[in-house]
């Protein structure tokens, strides 16, 4: 005898059959729940309409929620929304009128009977809240709301329909006990206003049968509907990790670098490159990236604090034209790390990209809202770890502020996420500004404990001599030893 | 609104000279479309939007905008309207409102939705000669 085989159907909405573990189980009974305003309609309707097919009909009953014609106005402005599904699959049907009598044996047999002539087997409720309203208003009450719920998820589950009931929730539990104890699953949605940022979160409180992706994950409602950012996890979605040769490394473009190394960038690293303002990181960056053009490694790098024209230098414009690097450019000051790495996972696939840049930190950092700064630390350990499963090497640029009492390697204590560091500062030497360099580490690799000056030329970094018969440099005013 | 010579208008005109040839009256696609729009927005709402398109057309058929007694049912006050009006009057001012009901749809919820619920609502009616944006 074999098992029931609990068939999952793809809902359609980007990132949401992540969450589910596959997609939503058919004959459930889901709840989505959340407060106003989060998508819970929009969320529905994206569903129904992936759905829905001349041999998969859907039925979407309004219940003294929001009104019919404004739903139906405002939800076809999403590409999704495709009308001729009207009437061939989708059919809407409002309960207003049944629900006002305060019989819940009518609505009953009202849905049963028009689940039944539809042919129907998948229904939405909207909203379900009303219904609850209208329980405590008649004096049903729970006992009579635990009836009708029940009611309900047999007659469905009979029907074979996959269930959506759509309600408007302050609080979990509560009131409403008696849907979120029948419900074979429940989305939780919800938005949080954090300084001038709103942020959307999702989380799937419940599902039976199989496991979900546990956790809070960010979504947004855009032009095309919304779309799940499923939060940042080494997954075994991504496949599982890449692994190198011991001694593979990668050229970061500058010979005389790759040297002080110790022979290159080991693949797979995360490489902090951290100096002041104008100390050349993206020059670093731009090499990094060229290199890999020259050997077929394509790149893609991540801007977050230049405008398009201030990050594109003539020679790397050449690169992103060519198809070699792909730009992830945005100034949106709302993204989630989720969003982000959502954007760059699709663009390394798509790109089969060897080597990520993200220009800078701190421009990271700003472009997200405000309420995930306060994670930026665990974000960005989440990031990398991402990437580097992936098999990308990363070089991450972070600025620092020139500090002459001490020795720093990041603004945000972030240098142990990174597995090399190469540092670049100014020191003060016969009235003119130097630039140095030196690489603070390679985990697991010897490499040079030089400090080197370098210089900026039209050909890109100059490393030059070392500063061996110099002392006190890093309190930027060097003397002869 | 939509312009007068809009697909949806033509086919009004059509569904109504259809309906002349077989000796029926507008009332058929009143009812027809009341029963399909009223399952969508509720008894209510179908009542609500009827009423207010009634109200609309009062300068130019204020015989349609009489008192309403004990508010009667949207279909059964217009029935009793048009009956007591001669024919050709009654058809004009019967698709007149309809043509007024159908724009104030085609704004709320524009043409592509509201031509479904149309040729949901008149099936062959609806498709007879309809052009080619409603089939």
């Amino acid at each position: 005898m074999n098992k029931v085989d609990i068939h999952l159907l793809a809902t359609g909405i980007p990132g949401f059959d992540e969450l589910l573990g596959g997609g939503v189980p058919e004959y459930s009974f889901n709840l989505l729940a959340g407060t106003p305003g989060s998508g819970k309609t929009t969320m529905a309707h994206q569903i129904m309409f992936s759905l829905a097919n001349p041999g998969r009909r859907a039925i979407f009953f309004t219940v003294l929620g929001e009104p019919p014609l404004k739903m139906l106005r405002y939800q076809q402005q999403f590409p999704f929304f495709e009308v001729e599904k009207i009437g061939e699959s989708i059919k809407f049907v409002n309960l207003s009128a049944d629900l006002i009598s305060g019989n819940f044996d009518q609505v009953l047999a009202r849905i049963e009977e028009e689940v039944r002539d539809f042919g129907a087997s998948l229904v939405f409720v909207d909203s379900f809240r009303s219904v609850v309203q209208s329980a405590r208003a008649a004096e049903t009450g729970a006992d009579g709301l635990q009836h009708f719920v029940q009611q309900l998820g047999m007659q469905m589950t009979n029907w074979l329909a996959t269930t959506f009931l759509i309600g408007e929730y302050l609080a979990p539990e509560a009131e409403s006990s008696p849907v979120f104890t029948v419900a074979d699953g429940i989305i939780w949605l919800s938005q949080l206003v954090h300084r001038d940022a709103l942020v959307r979160k999702i989380q799937v409180v419940k599902l039976r049968g199989h496991a979900q992706s546990l956790g809070i994950h960010s979504f947004r409602i855009n032009d095309e509907g919304i779309q799940i950012f499923p939060r940042a996890v080494v997954k075994a979605s991504i496949g599982s990790a890449v692994r190198f040769a011991q001694n593979q490394r990668l050229s970061l473009g500058v010979p005389d670098l790759d040297t002080m190394m110790g022979g290159g960038l080991p693949a797979g690293y995360s490489l902090l490159v951290v100096g002041p303002s104008g100390s050349g990181k993206t020059v670093l960056a731009t090499q990094f990236l060229e290199e890999g053009a020259r050997v077929g490694e394509p790149g893609i790098i991540a801007a977050f604090e230049k405008s398009p024209n201030q990050l594109m230098s003539h020679r790397l414009d050449a690169l992103v034209e060519a198809g070699c690097v792909g730009v992830i450019n945005t100034r949106t000051l709302d993204l989630s790390l989720d969003e982000v790495l959502h954007d760059l996972i699709e663009m390394i696939v798509r790109m089969k990209a060897k080597r990520v840049v993200i220009d800078s930190l701190s421009g990271f950092e700003m472009a997200l809202a405000s309420v995930f700064r306060e994670d930026f630390r665990e974000s960005l350990y989440r990031l990398v770890a991402s990437l580097t499963h992936l098999g990308v090497t990363v070089l991450m640029t972070a600025e620092t502020e020139d500090r002459y009492t001490d020795l720093r390697f990041s603004s945000y204590g972030n240098a142990f996420l990174a597995d090399a560091i190469l540092m670049q500062r100014y020191i003060e030497l016969k009235g003119r500004l130097r630039r140095i360099i030196s690489v603070v580490k390679v985990r697991g690799s010897a490499h040079s404990d030089h400090l080197h000056f370098f210089q900026i030329s039209d050909g890109g970094i100059d490393i030059g001599d070392t500063l061996e018969d110099l002392d006190g440099i890093l309190t930027g005013h060097p003397r002869l030893n | 609104m939509a312009p007068t010579n809009s697909p949806r208008h033509a086919l009004i005109e059509r569904a109504v000279l259809t309906l002349g040839k077989r000796n029926q009256t507008t009332m058929v696609l009143w009812h027809k479309m009341a029963i399909v729009l009223s399952k969508i927005i509720g008894d209510a709402g179908f009542e609500s939007m009827f009423f207010r398109n009634l109200d609309q057309l009062e300068s130019s058929f204020p015989w349609l905008v009489v008192v309403r007694d004990s508010s009667p049912r949207a279909m059964d006050h217009l029935e009793a309207c048009l009956s007591a009006h001669p024919g050709v009057e009654a058809e004009a001012a019967s698709t007149t409102l309809l043509i007024q009901f159908t724009d104030t749809l085609n704004h709320l919820i524009g043409e592509l939705v509201t031509n479904r619920i149309l040729r949901s609502a008149w099936g062959t009616l609806a498709l007879d000669d309809a052009p080619e944006q409603v089939k």
